[in-house]
Formats: C-alpha cells, sequence, structure tokens
C-alpha cells in the first residue's frame, strides 16, 4: 500500500547540504502498525512528512496506493492527503473556534460533503472513539486525552489507507496514552488502516508489530513481533 | 523562472473571480465565526471602511442636493432664456449702443425669438405719504414683456404697458406694495408715488416673486416699475445695457445665439453683443456639480484606501497568528485555493460589514447635514449601492495578498509554529 524505495532527502543550510535521508526503502502494508524510533534530529519526522505528502523527498520513488506521487501537482497532493492519510499530532492540532464534531468533520469540508453529511459522519467518527457525548464542546472545554481522541477522529473520519501519527501520546500521561495506543490497535485490526507512529516511548513501540528505528539516515526494521491487540 | 512569476497574476485573478462566487454559506458562516472571535480588532479594522464609505456617501449626497439648490434658481427661470449684454463700444467718440426699438424688432425679425425685453434702471428714492419708502426699492423702466419672460403675477390690477407711451403710472412689487400699506394705504392701487418730484399713480400690485439673477439682477418684490418711455423721459443719458429674450420652442440655444449676434450685427453696425444661454450656463453648472461630487468621492476614497490597508493589516496579523490552522487545513487536505478562498471571504465579509455600517451612517450624516442647512433631504442611492460594491471590492483587493501568503505558506512550516 505505502512504498519507498531509496528515499532522499537533503537540505540546503547556507553553503552546507545536509543529508537527512540517505536511501530509505520501507513498505508499509495495511493491518501495519508500525512505530519509528530514533534520536532527536534522525530524520524521523522527515520521513513521516514524506510518507504524508507534506514534504516531498529530493530523490527516490513513493508510491501510495499504487499511485507515484512525485507527479502530483500541490492540487493533486492535497486531494490524496485528504482521501488516503490521516494525521494525529503531539499536540492535537485542533482549531480552537469549531466544537469536537467540527473538528472531526473538517477533512469532509474539502470533499465538498453536504453539511448535514458532514455532521451525521463527525458523530459517528466521534462515537468510534468514544466522544460521542462531547460533540458540542470546544478544544478548551476538554482534556487532552479527549482532545487526542477527538484528533484521532478527524484522523479517520475520510476512511483513510494510513494513520500517521507523530507523537501521539506525548502530551498525555502514560493511562490516557494507552487508551490511544488501544485505539490504534483497534483500527489495524478491525478497520484494516495502516498506523505509523513515531515516538520516542518505548511503551507506544513495544505495542506495535512492527518497530522500525532511523539512524543515520536509514531506516532498520527489527523483526517483526507477533503481538494482539489485546497484549501489552 | 517565468512561469513562477507569471503564475502570481493568475492566482490574483482567479481569486479574485472566485471570491465572488465562493461566498458560499459555510465559508461566510466560518468568517463571520472567526470575526467575532477577535471582535475588538474587527471593529477597530473597520473603522477605517466605516469612515471612508460613510463619507463618500455623505458628501455625495450633499453635494447632490446643492447642486440640485443651485440649479433650481436657473431652472425655475426655464432653460429657454437668453441673456444679452452690450459690449461698451466707441467708434469715433460716439458710444454705440441699443434702443427700444431694437428690442422690439428682434422679436419681429428673429424667428429664433419670441419674446424680448430691455429695461432702464431709473435711480431715485421713491417716497410715499412724504416719506422714503423703506428697503429703498429700485425704479426700472419696463414693459410688458419683461413681466411676461420673468413670469411675473399680477395680485391686482395691470403691468406696465408700451401703450403707457410717458404716462406716470407705476406697477409696485409685492415688498413695496406692502410697505406703503404699512404707512397707512387702504387700497395701494390708485395711490401715488412720489418720484423725482412728479407722482406716479399705482396701476398695479405684483405677487411675491423669485429673485431672478440670470443676465438680470431683478428683485421684483423690492422694485418699482414704470413704463419705459416714461423712465426714458426722466433718465435721459441712461444706456441700455441688457436684454433678456425667450428662445422659440424648439430652438437650440447656440442656434438662437448665432441669431441675436447677426441681427444686432446688421442693425447697429460695430456694436458688440455678449449671449449667454440658460441652458448652456446650467450645463456648465451641472458639469462644475459633478466634478466638485467627483472631488468629494475621490477624497472619500483615499478613506477608503487608508480603511483597506487597515483590513489588510488585520488579515496579516490572523494569517500570522493562524498559521497552525492554515497548515492543519492544508494536512487534511484543503488545496491552496480553499485556504485563499477562506480568507478572502473573511475580508470581504468583514468590508461588508463595514459597508453597510458606512452606508447607514453616510445616510445618517447627510440627514444631519440637510436639516442642519434645511435643504430637502435625499440620500444618493447610486453612491449606497456603489458604496456596498466597493467596500466588497476593497475586500477582495486588500483580503488577496494576506490570502494569497496564506495559501502559500509550507504546511509543515505553519504545522511546526
Amino acid at each position: 500500500m505505502i512504498r519507498l524505495e531509496d528515499i532522499r532527502k537533503s537540505y540546503r543550510v547556507g553553503p552546507v547540504t545536509v543529508e537527512v535521508l540517505n536511501g530509505v526503502s520501507l513498505d508499509v502494508h495495511e493491518g501495519d502498525l508500525l512505530s519509528i524510533m530514533g534520536p532527536s534530529g534522525c530524520g524521523k519526522s522527515t520521513l513521516m512528512n514524506i510518507i504524508g505528502l507534506l514534504d516531498r523527498p529530493t530523490s527516490g520513488a513513493y508510491f501510495l496506493n499504487g499511485r507515484e506521487a512525485s507527479g502530483m501537482n500541490d492540487d493533486e497532493v492535497s486531494a490524496v492527503r485528504n482521501a488516503s492519510i490521516g494525521f494525529v499530532f503531539q499536540s492535537f492540532h485542533l482549531l480552537p473556534r469549531l466544537t469536537a464534531a467540527q473538528n472531526a468533520g473538517l477533512p469532509l469540508i474539502y470533499r465538498r460533503e453536504p453539511e448535514g453529511r458532514v455532521r451525521r459522519l463527525a458523530l459517528e467518527a466521534l462515537d468510534r472513539v468514544g466522544m460521542a457525548d462531547r460533540a458540542g464542546h470546544r478544544p478548551n472545554q476538554l482534556s487532552g486525552g479527549q482532545q487526542q481522541r477527538v484528533a484521532v477522529a478527524r484522523a479517520i473520519i475520510g476512511e483513510p489507507s494510513v494513520v500517521l501519527a507523530d507523537e501521539p501520546t506525548g502530551a498525555l500521561d502514560p493511562d490516557t496514552g494507552a487508551e490511544i495506543m488501544d485505539m490504534f490497535e483497534r483500527l489495524c485490526s478491525e478497520q484494516r488502516m495502516a498506523v505509523v507512529i513515531v515516538t520516542h516511548s518505548p511503551e507506544v513501540s513495544e505495542r506495535c508489530r512492527r518497530r522500525a528505528r532511523v539512524e543515520d539516515g536509514l531506516v532498520h526494521e527489527e523483526g517483526r513481533v507477533p503481538t494482539t491487540p489485546d497484549q501489552g | 523562472m517565468s512561469t513562477k512569476r507569471g503564475a502570481y497574476p493568475r492566482h490574483l485573478i482567479r481569486a479574485s473571480g472566485a471570491a465572488v462566487t465562493v461566498l458560499s454559506r459555510t465559508n461566510v458562516k466560518e468568517a463571520l465565526a472567526s470575526l467575532a472571535s477577535i471582535r475588538g480588532r474587527s471593529i477597530l479594522a473597520l473603522v477605517g471602511i466605516v469612515v471612508g464609505i460613510g463619507s463618500v456617501i455623505a458628501m455625495v449626497s450633499t453635494g447632490e442636493v446643492v447642486k440640485g439648490e443651485a440649479l433650481k434658481q436657473f431652472e425655475g427661470l426655464g432653460t429657454d432664456i437668453l441673456a444679452i449684454r452690450r459690449v461698451h463700444t466707441r467708434v469715433r467718440g460716439r458710444t454705440l449702443n441699443f434702443s427700444a426699438a431694437d428690442v422690439r424688432d428682434l422679436v419681429l425679425e428673429t424667428p429664433e425669438i419670441v419674446a424680448a425685453a430691455t429695461w432702464l434702471d431709473v435711480g431715485g428714492d421713491p417716497m410715499y405719504a412724504g416719506k422714503a419708502i423703506p428697503n429703498q426699492p429700485i425704479v426700472l423702466g419696463a414693459t410688458e414683456s419683461l413681466a411676461g419672460i420673468n413670469g411675473l403675477e399680477l395680485a391686482a390690477g395691470r403691468f406696465v404697458s408700451h401703450l403707457d407711451l410717458h404716462q406716470r403710472f407705476c406697477v409696485l412689487g409685492d415688498g413695496v406694495a406692502r410697505a406703503i400699506s404699512r404707512a397707512g394705504a387702504g387700497t395701494v392701487l390708485g395711490e401715488n408715488i412720489r418720484l423725482n418730484g412728479r407722482l406716479y399713480s399705482v396701476v398695479g400690485v405684483l405677487r411675491p416673486a423669485e429673485t431672478r439673477r440670470f443676465g438680470q439682477d431683478l428683485r421684483p418684490d423690492d422694485t418699482v416699475f414704470i413704463p419705459l418711455e416714461a423712465a426714458r423721459r426722466v433718465a435721459t443719458d441712461t444706456p441700455f445695457r441688457r436684454i433678456v429674450a425667450r428662445i422659440a420652442p424648439g430652438v437650440l440655444p447656440e442656434a438662437a445665439t448665432e441669431a441675436v449676434v447677426s441681427y444686432f450685427h446688421h442693425r447697429v453696425p460695430g456694436l458688440r453683443m455678449e449671449v449667454t444661454a440658460a441652458q448652456q450656463l446650467i450645463d456648465r453648472m451641472r458639469n462644475q456639480g459633478q466634478l466638485f461630487t467627483l472631488l468629494l468621492a475621490a477624497v472619500g476614497s483615499i478613506s477608503l484606501i487608508v480603511g483597506g490597508v487597515g483590513v489588510m493589516n488585520l488579515m496579516l496579523i490572523s494569517v500570522s497568528e493562524r498559521r497552525a490552522e492554515i497548515g492543519l487545513r492544508r494536512a487534511v487536505g484543503a488545496r491552496r485555493r480553499d485556504i485563499r478562498q477562506q480568507f478572502v471571504t473573511e475580508s470581504v465579509v468583514l468590508c461588508l460589514l463595514g459597508g453597510a455600517l458606512g452606508v447607514l451612517a453616510g445616510a445618517a450624516a447627510s440627514l444631519g447635514i440637510c436639516l442642519f442647512a434645511g435643504w430637502p433631504f435625499s440620500v444618493s442611492v447610486t453612491a449606497m449601492v456603489m458604496g456596498v460594491g466597493v467596500s466588497s471590492g476593497i475586500g477582495v483587493a486588500f483580503g488577496l495578498y494576506p490570502a494569497h501568503k496564506a495559501s502559500r505558506l509550507e504546511p509543515i512550516a505553519a504545522l511546526r509554529s
């Protein structure tokens, strides 16, 4: 479903060219729960941004659902992000003026879905993350864990192929973090979505069936560890 | 390189077209919510627009009223009047002039003219019952055509006539009649007015009439009219100076002017006559009025530009404060175009609000001015419609740059902030 082939990314900082990714190849399949770890500045966020079509590689090929991404223009990239990718961020990134339901429904606005349908699907998505009773609340009326649930609802409302989570539990206490991880596991096993998590936390990584580390601009994947959703 | 440079205006053009069509309900609702969340700042940014639109509307409306008031005087007289003035000319030590007969024949010999009148300023202080009549009335030698051209109406009696020749009759303006009736006259008709030692009996009294300025400086209310022949006898050295004439229906003022000039050219060789048509004067005044209105509108527009800059400033601040929001919207699938439309919509909604308030403020201001000055109140509907149109135009024009800036933000950079 996702295939990276020899992805390289370099930045030009003044006269110096900094190589961040040095030929990364990676496959992500549906139902995968993949963690990416690595020291700060190792390039794992860059890798995430490339997978999420927020950034473009300097070279290499990226296939998403069989389509090569480098030839897409900005509108096409936006449409693919909207259709195939869900994002979850460490700092939630909910819009403070909107209610939980409006936040969850945001991706559908950009599909030109009618208002009523957006609202119905948003309530469904909130129900799936256990937030149906908070639909009318604004982010500042919700706890961190609740906000992250709303963010997950927003990520999954468009039925994407892959959810990309950047330190999703980083701002949460361990118990709440574990609940978010439970949700990701369910998404993989029940909805057959792929979930890719960038994290510093060994606890989070341990719960993933696939684990990768980014070091020196390369991805090293550990042997597959079979786990079931209710383990760990 | 060249494609990149060319891309900018294309975006602008597309966005400006789209901004009008994409005032979608969702967009407008979001814009209102977002503006409401920074209420204080929105209101401050609006002040410029409100003042701008308001002052344009007040100025244009007031300008129209003033123009209308000024024109009324002329138009009341009729647009078919020619003012003819003798240009002082001396030939071989003799001053050339026209005579009463020349004026009479002007009508007979020039088909373009249906009526003409000249008059003689006699001077002197008319007296009644041994005392000077208050307000120093003017004494004019006149014929019935002067009354006809000026639409003077009689309250009683008759006007002086050329048939009166040099008989000592007089007709009193409304003000003069009131003055002598206050001084003790029962019925004014038949009373005697003393002028330069001679008595003139009153044969007519006029109704109140408006002052006529065009070509005459005639204040009928404060005038004593005597027969032109009688006046000629008293004021033997006073020359005729001016003529008023009425143009035949359907004749253009230019043609009538030419006919008059050519008539006098043949009648009194060497005499130069200056002819002004009321219509030309009215047109000139109207043009000047339009220029004046335009000038006022231009002054108002400057404050509109200031207002637009205020809105642009608000939008720029808004864009930089909402980088995270923009990044997030891009991440969940908003195209650059969607972001641009969101911000242009916000700016247009803001300016439309300002425009609506400005229209109200402008109408209120012109009402105030009209009440204060005692003019009939009217507000220019064109200016109001244009005010709303212009304010949405300002919304687009001054919102495009911030919106464009927002749409060019890189999502990752925006999300990091």
